[in-house]
């Protein structure tokens, strides 16, 4: 196991105009499962490499355990990778792919048996040993990749979006199974994805990422309640956020967020100058519905009910603005008909101009 | 977050500690390192088998003598005489004779055999295919040797058929107008098998359900060719195009063993030509510049082909870029 | 007498059906016979008595088949010498390059490194100067290198030919990146990614390789005319060649004896190449 620190990090390729990896700074604790989440493109998996070693930083530095490591081969590292596409030796059966990192470390024929034969039994993978590898279906890949990263008993363990080719039930089955696993071999894991419902179940903490630059990491509970900014505010979270903008308004002693169609009460705290421009993001699962057209958002008709079983999601319009509301499902809400939208002030997230969040 | 490390946005290095330069930089030298070692017999190989005499060459051609007493620099008379030596005109005209001989009739046969073959279930059959791959494993002596069976003035094909249909015997090695002609005849038949089952596999991978929407869409077995089969195979055929331009332009054994460019220079093509002049005429500066006129003309010729290719080909099969 | 009647129409459409098969079987034979059409002759003619051949009505076949031929050729001619030259240089020539040519294109693949696009520009327009342009230059440097009229100057000089590195750079650039990755976190170096990943995987370019190779340096013929000069150096094509003197009387069937012995090493050689070439992965399956 070992703590991973990365200091000012940059990675620009010739030839491009911005940095695949701008400035980035963090430190990943020992034994943490540690998710970087963001979108295609955001140099998550760069980043990712450079941590292996597979790509050298343009700038700055990478520590593992206090030792920079910046030109150290990934073989000497002690870490291990888990490709999106499982990357298997496709000349090799299940076993020599599996034993193939300890005997390139010269480990005796003996204990890389046991070792393999013990990594096998962790994954299931007992009856597959001796097969080729083509001739395994994707989650068995995924295993067998699994299984050559593990067996070495690294101290850092990189994982490269690995449940994206796997069909829905698989990918829940081999998340619990890559947790369960953690918990058994405490390795430093970095785990790279765009997929937010992966992050929240999985991590310790997330770092959330956008165009190279990490915008906010933190536990995922406190990254959902406290985004930094709306893009980490609009990323998590499903059905997402939904984001009001208009200016703010100061009438009779209260302040409003005004905007056509919307008129909303946003409390007299701390709240940006008049006439300033303003953003506010209302989860779904906040939103309360009332008959009467009272709430601290005023009345919008009803776009689209979807009926989710326990809940439903009301899509609701007022002028241009949408918004959409998660209620329990025993309340009966006909399309076109007007509500009234409420919520609770500190439930409300805000944020300026610039996309960061304002106010407390 | 951890309390960021103020790193400056400047240029590289300016900010960087000094070991961790050094290592940054002895890491890309081991790196170069490794790369050249990779390249290293082959750089060796090249540069003295291939680059050293490329130069010499040209250092050759600016000299005159060198066989029986030493060489003198005489600067691009050499050069200056080819452009007027008719004899070398001469002889790349019978280069261009020889191309348009060869490569037309070899792009069509390939083509049109790789197309039946195609057709057919199994594509052609593996003993077809191998068979008519034979003449191009021949080596060239064996293959001149089994031509001449066929143009042998007292025993050959050519001549018996011509005397049995009535014509008496032939000696196209000995004709002026057919010697030429016959070589071609035999490059390609050395030839059309390869470009044959190269074609082949081109066509193979055009996908069967274009011919299919080209049916139902009424096209006929013209337009389906036209329109589904040429853009289709098309970077495979201008592959093919542009290899068998360049290898015919320097064909050598062929002629060379055959009719030695005889009778009287009628199929003395370029090459044959630099040889004479270098080896039997005894004047090796003036072979050298006649070699390197070659090649520089190839070059262009290759580059002007392929850039018509791309453009002209893209337009008459209406494929946008 | 018998009117003609017309075919029952059942017939007619199984007829109609069965066209396109049988021009395309037609075309497929005539192809094969003209490829193939000479060789009969010349096998004809090296079981028979050269003065046999200028008997005119032709005498196609020729019963019983006269060895005697194909003893002259193996008792009073150095051709096993020949042959075994050949194969030797060959040989040689071919696994070098099989293997330079693959290391090089994995260079050029793989890594960067400064003067990257210059050598392979240089190494490109190697492949348009004609050999028989460098033939002289060839034969200067091979009598200052001292080896003229050695089997080196015979080894030598072939390896230059850079095609095998184009087409071994456009295999390799082809497999997926991430196996060598992987190969590289396990703790392999650059050689052992090398050994280990890319000739296995890049099988088939080497099959290609070794194919062409083999093939030129087999029948290549006037650089061993030009760059030996002493009979027990002589290959295939130059000792042939010496059975078919300029002036004097032509030993027809002697010859055709040789170039029918000199076909069988390199058919055997090819198709044995070819299955290899089918039997190894191809690249298009290497997904996971």
């Amino acid at each position: 196991m070992a703590a991973i620190k990365l200091t000012g990090i940059v990675k620009q390729y010739r030839g491009e105009e911005r940095p695949a990896v701008d400035e980035m700074t963090l430190q990943i604790e020992d034994g943490e499962f540690f998710v970087l989440l963001g979108p295609s493109g955001c140099g998550k998996s760069t980043l990712l490499k450079m941590i292996a070693g597979l790509e050298e930083p343009t700038r700055g530095t990478v520590e593992f355990d206090g030792t920079c490591v910046n030109y150290v081969e990934p073989g000497d590292r002690n870490v291990a990778l888990v490709f999106q596409n499982y990357a298997l030796y496709p000349h090799m059966s299940v076993r020599r792919n599996i034993d193939f990192p300890l005997k390139m470390r010269k480990m005796p024929k003996a204990e890389r048996h046991a070792a393999c034969e013990s990594a096998a039994a962790a994954l299931n993978l007992q009856r597959l040993l001796d097969r080729p590898v083509s001739e395994l279906s994707g989650g068995e890949r995924q295993r067998v990749a699994l299984g050559r990263a593990i067996v070495r008993q690294p101290e850092v363990m990189l994982m490269d979006e690995p449940l994206s080719n796997l069909d829905a039930l698989l990918r829940v089955q081999t998340r619990e199974e890559l947790l369960r696993l953690h918990r058994a071999v405490p390795s430093t894991v970095v785990y790279v994805t765009h997929d937010q419902v992966e992050a929240m179940t999985m991590a310790d903490r997330i770092g959330i990422m956008e165009a190279g630059e990490l915008v906010q990491v933190g536990r995922p509970k406190d990254v959902y309640r406290q985004p930094a900014s709306r893009f980490v505010a609009g990323f998590l979270g499903s059905p997402p956020m939904g984001f009001l903008t208009g200016q703010v308004e100061e009438r009779n002693g209260s302040v409003y967020l005004t905007g056509p169609g919307i008129k909303i009460d946003i409390g007299a705290t701390a709240r940006p100058p008049s006439g300033s421009a303003l953003t506010i993001g209302l989860r779904p699962e906040h939103l309360r519905l009332t008959s009467d057209g009272s709430g601290r958002a005023g009345a919008w008709t009803v776009e689209l009910v979807e009926a989710l079983g326990a809940d439903q999601l009301v899509s609701l319009t007022a002028g241009a603005a949408r918004l959409r509301a998660r209620v329990d499902a025993t309340a009966e809400f006909s399309e076109g008909s007007q509500v009234g939208v409420d919520f609770a002030l500190e439930d409300a997230r805000f944020f300026g101009e610039d996309g960061r969040a304002v106010g407390s | 977050m951890a309390a960021a490390v103020s790193v400056q946005r400047a240029d590289i290095g300016s900010s960087e500690a000094p070991d961790l330069r050094r290592l940054r930089v002895r890491a890309k030298l081991r790196r170069h390192a490794i790369a050249y070692c990779f390249l290293l017999p082959n750089l060796v190989a090249f540069a003295v088998f291939f680059a050293w005499p490329i130069v010499a060459l040209v250092r050759q051609s600016l000299e005159r003598g060198g066989v029986l007493g030493p060489a003198t620099f005489v600067g691009l008379s050499n050069w200056k005489a080819a452009a007027h030596d008719p004899t070398f005109l001469h002889s790349l005209v019978v280069t261009g004779k020889y191309c348009l001989m060869v490569v037309p009739p070899v792009i069509v046969l390939g083509f049109g055999v790789a197309l039946i073959f195609s057709r057919s279930r199994g594509g052609g059959g593996s003993i077809a295919r191998v068979v008519i791959l034979l003449p191009v494993l021949a080596p060239i002596v064996a293959a001149a040797f089994i031509w001449q069976f066929v143009v042998q003035p007292q025993f050959g094909l050519a001549s018996v058929t011509g005397r049995l249909v009535g014509f008496g015997s032939l000696d196209p090695l000995g004709s002026y107008s057919l010697a030429l002609p016959a070589v071609a005849a035999l490059d390609i038949w050395r030839s059309f098998g390869f470009w044959s089952l190269v074609l082949l596999a081109a066509l193979l991978d055009v996908p069967r359900d274009l011919y299919n929407a080209a049916r139902l869409d009424g096209a006929s077995a013209l337009r389906r060719f036209w329109h589904v089969t040429l853009p289709g195979t098309r970077s495979t055929t201008l592959i093919v195009v542009v290899l068998s331009i360049v290898f015919t332009m320097q064909a050598f054994d062929s002629v060379f063993i055959l009719t030695g460019g005889g009778p009287s220079n009628t199929s003395e093509t370029a090459v044959l030509y630099m040889y004479q002049s270098m080896f039997v005429n005894a004047n090796p500066g003036y072979g050298a510049a006649l070699g390197l006129i070659l090649v520089i003309v190839i070059i262009l010729l290759t580059g002007a082909v392929v850039a018509l290719f791309r453009r002209g080909g893209r337009r008459a099969f209406g494929i946008a870029p | 007498m018998t009117a003609v009647t017309e075919p029952e129409p059942a017939l007619r459409r199984r007829l109609a059906r069965a066209r396109p098969a049988v021009l395309t079987a037609v075309v497929v034979a005539v192809a094969c016979l003209f490829a193939i059409g000479p060789f009969a002759y010349l096998i004809s003619a090296a079981f028979k008595h050269s003065l046999v051949l200028f008997s005119y009505p032709p005498h196609w076949i020729e019963w019983p088949p006269y060895f005697g031929n194909f003893r002259y050729l193996l008792e009073h001619t150095a051709f096993l010498r020949w042959a075994s030259n050949s194969l030797g240089v060959a040989a040689i020539v071919t696994i070098a390059k099989v293997l330079m040519d693959s290391m090089a294109g994995y260079a050029f693949a793989r890594m960067r490194f400064p003067g990257r696009t210059l050598i392979m520009a240089v190494m490109a327009t190697g492949i348009m100067v004609p050999t028989a342009v460098l033939i002289v230059p060839l034969y200067f440097l091979v009598k200052s290198l001292n080896i003229f009229d050695t089997y080196w100057a015979l080894v030598l000089p072939p390896l230059a030919n850079p095609v095998g590195v184009f087409i071994m750079w456009s295999y390799i650039s082809a497999l997926p990146p991430e196996i060598e990755q992987a190969a590289r976190i396990d703790g392999c170096g650059p050689f052992q990614i090398y050994w280990r990943m890319v000739l296995p995987l890049a099988q088939r370019g080497l099959v290609v390789i070794a194919t062409y190779t083999f093939l030129v340096q087999y029948g290549s013929f006037v650089w061993p005319l030009v760059g030996t000069q002493s009979s027990r150096l002589f290959v295939l094509t130059t000792g042939l060649s010496s059975l078919q003197p300029s002036l004097g009387a032509t030993n027809w069937g002697v010859i055709s004896a040789a170039c029918v012995l000199s076909m069988i090493p390199i058919v055997v050689v090819f198709f044995g190449l070819q299955r290899l070439f089918r039997a190894a992965p191809a690249a298009a399956g290497l997904k996971g």
